[in-house]
């Protein structure tokens, strides 16, 4: 019961649905209309580009790119040794065969599910979804101090514990509302681009490709992706995603009871993991920790299910990442809670 | 019974309240102290809301912080800032304070109309408070701090702000709400105590300085109260309380530790008369 009231006291505020129809709006406004040709959407590619393909010479390119030795190199060979199993499997599978959008499949993939540099749809959606899960999780718990109303609510039978309900309401309202947001806009996009023929084609196919900074090689991933599983895999590891920054929001929003403040506080935190990786040598291991912090993941949001190129030495990126960032706010999360309920509320 | 054993509470280096030794059983009491004077830091902690440095607080002989919950159950609490939302009627807030109090929403509705009734709001039970005076919204206030019914209910500074209509109605509501119970009542507003405490708690340099009935109170300063239309004849020490218009003639009431009868009139003390000697700055 206690639950419903708060979802409906966050989602009650008019800013909100305004900042939501904005972000709608403006996704409308920005994504592509048309292809700028006909797909050719039957036609298969014609080689197995999986056939005999060398993952070492990948690992090698950027061991010299980057200039990478010890064990980070070791750790990069490592990585693509272990993709060579991928690539076995793809050629096995002739997921190179499918004709995905054809010639257009790059550009396509691209405006789906690159990054947001780029300007793809799902970055900036997942941008959005964490903008709005923050804000509503830094409203949920300052709402009482915004409110005057601490005093009262924590002398209650519930006391602090209504933190729980808080943030279970601010987890399901951010993910919620990133869901609604992915959907409205997904809806106009796809009313845009008929995917209606490639849903079951391979994002592994021949016509798509990975172009990093050894240059252009195949779409290699980690698990057999058809178009629509990786589109739904994608919008899961998100939904985590936005699940992980609304724990930061959790855990600094407890830390400053301040709104306006916890929300600063939430920028400086990102844009301090944001500039972390570039502390460490290129040799470090603690560089590759780096990149998998919230908001890296967020960054190389591009890379997500495939060998993450240059950013990760380690397989699975996005879904160690994502774990390992719920498991350690969840923890601390918990410890913070744990900390507020024997706090002064002076 | 509600018990407090040597309570110390310090923030940093500043003692707020030093060593209280308390027993409350059922009745009013009221907490009579100048701002500043530890009155809202006892009352946090016997919320838990704040947390004594040392000592402790026993509800029937279980320590309140252990309690818990079932502690919480029992109390009712209007907090001095009483907050609420403005956008939500009475009816939406105290549905929500109920869901708090865990108490179910069938049984919340009937005990919302029939405090609602109580303190005169039944009329504008689903109207947005953001329009409401202060006296309606204190009196949402003890509406949603008697919901559970507690055995213990806690008024911080419940008149401040209010009219003195709205104070007399609130004094009354008090009254009636007292039988029972255990009513702990917060104020620098000496005639509100006067009119409905049973028991006056008086703090001192943050230790308790006295806790007795009014009438006990008010003797402590027998026989060193007057009153005078000529001021400036009263030669000894002596400490200005009040001043009053009387016909033509100002009457001043002062206390003084020498027998003044000679040039004014002894009279018999009262609660304000005790609050301005105790927390007199000095003696002229």
């Amino acid at each position: 019961m206690i639950f419903w009231y708060e979802l409906k006291k966050i989602l009650s505020g008019i800013a909100l649905w305004v900042f939501v129809l904005l972000c709608i709006a403006f996704n409308i406004w920005s994504m592509p209309r048309h292809f700028g040709g006909v797909p050719d959407t039957t036609t298969p590619f014609p080689i197995n580009v999986f056939e005999g393909y060398n993952a070492s010479t990948i690992a090698e390119d950027y061991i010299r790119v980057l200039r990478l030795t010890g064990g980070v190199a070791d750790g990069m060979r490592a990585k693509y040794a272990a993709l060579q199993e991928a690539i076995d499997a793809r050629a096995i599978a002739e997921d190179s065969y499918s004709p995905y959008f054809g010639e257009y499949s790059f550009r396509m993939h691209q405006n789906l599910f690159h990054r947001i540099s780029i300007g793809g749809v799902m970055g900036r959606l997942l941008l959005q979804g964490v903008a709005i899960a923050v804000l509503l999780t830094l409203l949920c718990l300052g709402y009482e101090q915004i409110n005057g109303t601490e005093l009262n609510v924590y002398a209650t039978k519930t006391g602090r514990r209504v933190l729980r309900h808080k943030i279970a309401a601010s987890l399901v309202a951010g993910v919620g509302l990133y869901a609604l947001l992915t959907a409205v806009t997904l809806a106009v996009y796809f009313n845009a681009f008929d995917y209606s023929d490639v849903w079951g084609s391979s994002v592994s196919s021949g016509f798509n490709f990975i172009d990093s900074v050894t240059g252009a090689r195949p779409f290699i991933t980690w698990f057999s992706f058809t178009v629509a599983s990786f589109l739904l895999a994608f919008i899961g590891v998100s939904a985590w995603l936005v699940v992980c920054f609304a724990l930061m929001g959790v855990v600094v929003g407890l830390f400053s009871r301040n709104s306006y403040i916890a929300f600063l506080m939430v920028l400086v935190v990102n844009a301090v993991c944001f500039v972390l990786p570039a502390v460490f040598s290129i040799n470090s291991y603690g560089r590759y920790f780096a990149f998998h912090s919230p908001i890296w993941l967020w960054w190389n949001s591009g890379w997500w299910f495939t060998d993450g190129g240059p950013v990760t030495l380690w397989r699975n990126f996005e879904l160690w990442g994502t774990g390992i960032s719920f498991f350690v706010l969840a923890t601390i999360c918990v410890f913070a809670v744990k900390k507020f309920e024997k706090r002064d509320i002076t | 019974m509600l018990l407090l054993n040597g309570v110390t509470k310090r923030f940093g280096k500043f003692t707020a309240l030093e060593d209280i030794n308390l027993e409350f059983s059922n009745g009013v009491y009221g907490l009579l102290a100048p701002n500043g004077a530890g009155k809202t830091t006892l009352i946090k902690m016997l919320t838990t809301l704040i947390f004594p440095t040392s000592g402790e607080i026993l509800w029937n002989g279980d320590e309140i912080v252990k309690l818990d919950a079932d502690y919480r159950d029992i109390i009712g609490y209007l907090p001095q800032d009483f907050g609420y939302y403005k956008n939500h009627s009475p009816m939406q807030f105290l549905l929500y304070i109920a869901a708090l109090k865990g108490i179910n929403r069938d049984r919340a509705k009937r005990k919302i109309e029939e405090l609602l009734e109580v303190v005169g709001l039944s009329d504008v039970s689903g109207k947005k408070m953001k329009k409401f005076s202060g006296g309606m919204v204190q009196r949402v206030g003890i509406a949603q701090a008697m919901l559970n019914d507690p055995k213990i209910l806690i008024l911080d500074e419940p008149t401040a702000g209010l009219d003195p209509k709205e104070r007399v109605r609130f004094r009354n509501l008090i009254s009636n709400l007292s039988k029972d119970r255990i009513v702990i009542l917060s104020t620098h507003i000496v005639s509100d105590i006067e009119t409905i405490a049973n028991h006056v708690i008086m703090f001192k340099n943050h230790k308790l300085f006295a806790n007795d009935s009014p009438a006990a109170i008010c003797a402590m300063i027998s026989q060193k109260i007057f009153e005078t239309n000529n001021i400036s004849a009263i030669e000894a020490p002596h400490l200005i309380l009040t001043e009053r218009q009387d016909g033509n003639e100002t009457l001043t009431r002062f206390a003084s530790e020498v027998d003044c009868s000679q040039h004014a009139t002894r009279v018999n003390p009262n609660l304000e008369d005790v609050f301005l000697y105790v927390y007199r700055d000095e003696v002229v």
